[in-house]
């Protein structure tokens, strides 16, 4: 699957050096990072890789923001969006290319973490 | 059935719950440590870095062999997590299943020790080991994830 992560300023250079660590390199994924120069988003959007009929999927740092905005307004039949991209939702789409599974794993994976539970083994010999 | 032996000072950590879990599909992990045994905090955090649907045990280098040969668990698939070097000749000297090749994920920088692969730092005792495990016929390789080149020792 092609991903663009799209953000304003760095988050999705660093997403996708985070995610490097964890799975090893990607090679299909691009990053857009907005406003770290002089640039328009338009002049960064150009500089992608982007082939004619074949699918992207983007992923944006936030729905309201002006990247999103941006992304939206080039929105065509081989372009999909998602907006409030996170590492859970980054992981999964990796591995298992599913969109749908990907999202539920997103959502569970921003949590309150209380303390650990206590440890009970799961053999019993 | 013994899937692969790790060596990787950090245990259960994205790399192990989420690389290696979709590419081997293990269906336990086993962690042999003489420390970790008694210490109730960080067995409650291991379990928590686990994959929810991956069975874990944790238990000393002594009392890993019992488990690892009992009936129940040969079924399985069983991915092993040693902390480090020394730990690992003393899991293999169990001689619990023939062993093939050990995988080694990540050694901190420590004293007196130099970058012998990405993110793995060897010490010249550390070496020593090494060569020991290798001169039993097992494959030693330098590999973080899957995708990773492996780099042989």
């Amino acid at each position: 699957m092609n991903i663009v992560i799209a953000s304003h300023g760095t988050l999705a250079e660093g997403l996708k050096n985070t995610l490097e660590l964890i799975l090893g390199k990607q090679d299909n994924i691009q990053c857009l990072c907005a406003y770290i120069n002089d640039n328009s988003i338009e002049e960064e959007y150009n500089k992608l890789n982007l082939k004619e009929n074949e699918k992207y999927l983007f992923l944006t740092d936030i729905e309201g923001g002006s990247v999103n905005q941006y992304i939206l307004s080039k929105k065509n039949e081989n372009i999909k969006i998602i907006s409030g991209i996170n590492l859970p939702f980054l992981v999964e789409i990796c591995l298992n290319n599913n969109i749908e599974d990907s999202l539920e794993i997103a959502r569970e994976g921003i949590k309150i973490i209380e303390e650990y539970d206590e440890y009970k083994e799961d053999f019993d010999f | 059935m013994i899937q692969l032996i790790r060596v990787d000072d950090r245990l259960i950590h994205g790399q192990v719950a989420y690389s290696w879990k979709a590419f081997l599909n293990y269906d336990a992990i086993v962690i042999a440590n003489d420390e970790i045994v008694g210490d109730e905090f960080r067995k409650s955090a291991l379990k928590m870095c686990c994959p929810s649907d991956v069975k874990l045990a944790i238990r000393s280098i002594e009392d890993v062999s019992l488990l690892l040969n009992n009936e129940k668990v040969k079924n399985l698939k069983i991915f092993v997590i040693v902390k480090n070097i020394f730990d690992c000749l003393r899991l293999i000297d169990k001689n619990i299943e023939k062993i093939e090749k050990i995988n080694i994920g990540g050694l901190e920088k420590k004293e007196n020790s130099e970058l012998f692969s990405k993110a793995s730092y060897l010490t010249k005792e550390e070496k020593n080991i090494l060569e020991k495990i290798k001169e039993k016929g097992i494959k030693i390789e330098f590999q973080l994830v899957p995708k990773d080149d492996i780099k042989e020792f």
